[in-house]
């Protein structure tokens, strides 16, 4: 099992220097070079010199990697320049990292919980119900994240008026705020106001955000169990006369969730990306409108070290979903 | 529940475990003619009386012990007849009620041991559930009874079995594993559905033999599913032979073997190879379980019978013969000197 | 129905030759299913709405008909009237025509973003599956570690690499994104190939491996591949759209796309969402098509899934 993980982290470290040299190239592809890319146009003759000097960019290419790599382990991701001009991209990053966690985990959880509850449900059952959530999760994933972002926006908050269109709850000098995530923050001070208004700034936003693993994960585990179903050893199952709970849960889910976890992980993936757009349209704070707007003020200081960031993140979840994996399935676990 | 005791031989028309009259399964679909798998048969078992169901796949043998055990899936079947099992139909039980029985009074186990056993549970766990769930025992009470029933199913080193899976044990050993798990509550009827087919030869042999001793020695009843007539004729006390979904012939293991009646019963015993040399070539039943005609249009077996005449293409034969044997046929093979002529007769050398 | 009787059945398992009685069948199959019938008449319509836009069109999409109706504060979107039934954009141009014009060039975004990874992503799959070993390797952690970036993440840097950003940038990055899908599913393909009977037969035979390879292997590995294709149009235009709503996709509205459209309308959505909601319901339609054709197909065709 140690060695198991090991391997996989071996494997997600070396994905990720080549991940490094893939930034490292884009960084020099992109219009007008790592010059203007890093400081901008308008940069003066003096600001581009010292750059030129700090990035080494008068030496070999292998030597500017290595020291590309350096900077990154020390925690230096360049300075912005863009909408935080002059502002260190580390700070960028972990100011706004928390609001990001926070919706991210809020619509995987939720997608997750719905997607496996109510794709058992259908799979056991099928028929109208089965058939009315097919249709509507075929539907979920036509639709554009962000229009759908946009539509719940107009009619729960613009129209209605029910929720804050945009935003997210401040509670800063409100209740002391040791991790930034805003739920866990107000649970944590007892404060029922606060939480009110956190779960108000983060429905809309998780909702939109949540449809897509839902959809995804519904259909897997709807597939999933239906075919577990047909097994032989649940047939044995049932000729113990074991109860329905045990057969469902030790039996049936047990067997059906494998494929169900490792979507869960990929969808973790496809989250950062619709919270690039969610998070736009509700004008949310996180890690992902500051890649929007990096993207819009071609920010690439700013850029690199999200997707570097989000990279991290994917591949960490990766090795998570991996281990969780072999723990639950001992097949896995012998390879 | 108590041990039933020490019935160590069948007691004919004495007291009957199970009794299955009229049993019709018919499969119906949104769009497709309904299908008739099994049509109105009627067996019984005595306690420790080992019962042979055998017949081609496809002739209903599998639909039977799974309808008698409550297995079918609901949708889609209807199930007709009763299934006395102990006083009580156990057709007409309750789920909850089928539940209880299931497990701790009559048990079953299937062809594929890979396939049936839970490939993410240990398998001390896939022992030590039915007992925890028909015994009133704590977990590790049930956990040394399963290691127990594995010891005795002839596992060695059980203690570590328990922690292992499916897949790093041997399919012999997953039989066994089965069986253990089966007969871990001591129930009054096991039903084995083909349980050596997806197994080596050698290990069938066994399997076979601890059946045999675990389940004969005990006074189980055991209802015998094969296509194999080598195994009825090791195991089985009385033998019913399907073709189609009806019982076509019954008889006890010696009357059998001694004077198949039926031109079906004797073509399977045709294709059986022997050892005493009596025979040239293997015979084989032409066509296929596909060519059947519906009962309700003549014999099924009409179409691959060698005897047929206009007669078993119009009129489905009724039951004839006597008591011990009974058939259903127009045209038996004569009583006695059976045999077809392609088969087998003990000619000594 | 009839001629299933007394032919005999295609080996299960076996991905047969498409030879002209087992499509036949096929089709059948697929008719049978009202997800696939509703899949192919919505593409269908589609794509005759694409190739005949230019004629269908009342009036010419880039033009500024409209434009003196067009007041900044009071009415900065006209409504619908006479020959506008859907009214005009902000700049004046009839909506109808947009949209109709707009079927095209999402429809030239779709294939050709989706060819793009196709082609790609099967020669890589091949270059796989044929030369096994260190190619092999090779090309599989090249696709591990595209696909350690998000899908849609990616396609937002590499649409960033561009200065000027237009609809082949847009194309660019879309079919680069979706390389990896196709590399994984024709390698996986032509592996299953290459242990079926007939590749073997024809080796034994002594036919030349390039033979083998193109004439046995790759027109038969290509069927799965084929069907990603199908649902993958609906991801490059969805994929489009988004990016288009980041700015990253095509400025030059002259020659509308239906996500840039969208993304364009998306400054007046509290005011008049109509601009956005034709749109994003052409996208959705149209997605939904090519998802439940696709997915039908690839039930049908999947041995696993067939009854």
């Amino acid at each position: 099992m140690y060695r198991f993980i090991l391997r996989r982290t071996v494997q997600a470290g070396a994905t990720f220097l080549a991940l490094t040299a893939i930034l490292f190239v884009w960084l020099r592809s992109l219009p007008g070079g790592p010059l203007d890319a890093l400081l901008g146009e308008n940069a003066s003759p003096q600001d581009r010199a010292k750059l030129v000097e700090s990035l080494g960019l008068d030496e070999p290419i292998w030597t500017q990697y290595v020291r590309y790599l350096g900077r990154f382990w020390n925690g230096d991701l360049g300075v912005s320049t863009g909408v935080w001009r002059g502002a260190p991209v580390t700070e960028v990053l972990l100011t706004r990292a928390p609001a990001t966690v926070e919706l991210a985990l809020c619509a995987l959880v939720i997608g997750t919980v719905l997607g496996v509850s109510v794709g058992y449900w259908a799979a056991t059952r099928r028929g109208v119900f089965d058939f009315a959530f097919l249709s509507l999760s075929v539907l979920g994933l036509a639709v554009p994240v962000f229009f759908t972002a946009f539509v719940l926006k107009y009619v729960f908050a613009v129209r209605a008026g029910w929720l804050p269109p945009s935003g997210r709850a401040d509670l800063q000098g409100v209740i002391p705020t040791p991790t930034g995530l805003t739920l866990f923050d107000s649970l944590l001070a007892g404060d029922g106001a606060a939480l009110l208004e956190s779960v108000r700034y983060l429905t809309l936003p998780t909702v939109a955000l949540s449809i897509i693993p839902f959809a995804v994960i519904f259909r897997l585990t709807r597939a999933s169990v239906a075919e577990t179903l047909q097994q032989d050893f649940v047939r044995t199952a049932t000729a113990k006369g074991l109860r329905n709970r045990t057969i469902a849960g030790r039996h049936v889910l047990r067997n059906s969730l494998l494929p169900v976890i490792t979507v869960i992980g990929l969808q973790a993936g496809g989250l950062f990306a619709g919270a690039v757009l969610t998070e736009t349209v509700f004008n949310y704070r996180g890690l992902g409108q500051s890649m929007a707007l990096a993207f819009t003020t071609r920010d690439y200081a700013v850029l690199q070290a999200l997707i570097m960031a989000v990279a991290v993140l994917y591949l960490f979840v990766n090795i998570v979903v991996d281990i969780t994996n072999a723990l639950c399935d001992p097949r896995v676990r012998m390879q | 529940m108590t041990n039933p005791g020490t019935h160590t031989a069948p007691s004919p028309g004495g007291g009957k475990l199970l009794s299955v009259e009229d049993l019709s399964v018919t499969f119906t679909r949104p769009g497709a003619e309904p299908f008739t798998a099994v049509d109105r048969v009627s067996f019984d078992v005595a306690p420790g009386e080992v019962v042979g169901l055998v017949g081609e796949s496809g002739c209903g043998k599998s639909v039977t012990s799974l309808a008698v055990m409550g297995l079918l899936p609901r949708r889609g079947t209807q199930v007709r007849g009763r299934a006395v099992f102990d006083g009580t139909d156990l057709l007409t039980l309750s789920d909850g009620a089928l539940r209880d029985r299931r497990g701790a009074d009559l048990a079953m186990i299937f062809q594929d041991p890979l396939s049936s056993l839970n490939p993410v549970v240990p398998l001390g766990t896939q022992v030590a559930e039915v007992i925890r769930r028909h015994r009133r025992t704590g977990r590790a009470q049930a956990l040394r009874r399963a290691q127990e029933m594995l010891e005795r199913v002839g596992i060695p080193d059980p203690g570590r079995r328990m922690r292992e899976y499916p897949h790093q044990v041997s399919g012999g050993m997953r039989q066994r594993v089965l069986i253990a798990t089966a007969l871990a509550c001591e129930p009054r009827l096991l039903i084995a559905d083909e349980p050596t087919t997806a197994l080596d030869v050698t290990i069938q042999a066994q399997i076979l033999a601890l059946l045999k001793e675990l389940v004969v020695g005990s006074g189980t009843s055991l209802i015998m599913i094969t296509h194999d007539l080598g195994v009825v004729a090791g195991l089985c006390d009385s033998v019913n032979v399907l073709y189609g979904g009806r019982i076509v012939e019954r008889a006890d293991r010696y009357d059998l073997f001694d004077g198949p009646r039926h031109p079906y019963t004797g073509g399977l015993l045709a294709s059986v190879p022997r050892l005493d040399g009596g025979q040239r070539r293997l015979h084989s039943i032409p066509g296929s379980v596909a060519d059947n005609i519906p009962w309700s249009q003549g014999c099924a077996f009409a179409p691959r019978c060698a005897a047929a005449t206009g007669l078993c293409r119009r009129e489905s034969p009724v039951w004839s013969g006597e008591a011990g044997h009974r058939l259903r046929c127009h045209h038996p093979l004569p009583a006695a000197t059976a045999a077809p002529t392609t088969g087998p007769k003990e000619q000594a050398p | 129905m009839t001629s299933a009787r007394g032919g005999d059945a295609p080996a299960a398992g076996a991905r047969a030759v498409p030879a002209g009685r087992s499509s036949t069948r096929t089709l059948q199959r697929l008719l049978r299913q009202p997800a696939f019938v509703v899949g192919a008449v919505i593409t269908c319509v589609f794509v005759v709405l694409a190739v005949a836009a230019p004629l269908l069109a009342p009036h010419d999409p880039g033009a500024p008909l409209l434009l003196d109706q067009v007041r900044a504060q009071a009415n900065p979107v006209p409504g619908p009237q006479d020959g506008f039934p859907l009214g005009a954009d902000p700049a004046g141009r009839d909506l109808l025509s947009r949209l109709l014009v707009g079927a095209r060039q999402t429809l030239i975004v779709g294939v050709l973003a989706t060819l793009g990874g196709l082609l790609g992503g099967a020669a890589l799959g091949l270059l796989a599956g044929v030369f096994a070993g260190k190619t092999d390797t090779l090309v599989m952690r090249v696709v591990d570690v595209m696909l350690a970036i998000p899908s849609l993440l990616m396609a937002f840097s590499i649409a960033a690499l561009f200065a000027r950003p237009n609809e082949w940038t847009l194309i660019v990055a879309i079919a680069i994104v979706q390389i990896p899908v196709f590399a994984r599913l024709m390698r996986g393909s032509m592996l299953v190939q290459r242990g079926t009977d007939h590749v073997l037969a024809a080796r034994a035979l002594g036919v030349r491996p390039s033979a083998v390879v193109f004439r046995h292997m790759v027109p038969n590995a290509m069927g799965p591949v084929i069907v990603q294709g199908t649902l993958s149009l609906a991801v490059s235009i969805l994929d489009a759209a988004a990016l288009s709503f980041l700015g990253l996709g095509n400025p030059d509205d002259a020659s509308p796309e239906w996500g840039q459209m969208l993304g364009g309308a998306q400054q007046y959505f509290n005011s008049y969402p109509h601009l956005a909601i034709y749109p994003a319901l052409c996208i959705i339609v149209v997605a939904l098509g090519f998802t439940l054709a696709g997915e039908s197909l690839r039930e049908t065709l999947d041995p696993r899934t067939r009854r």
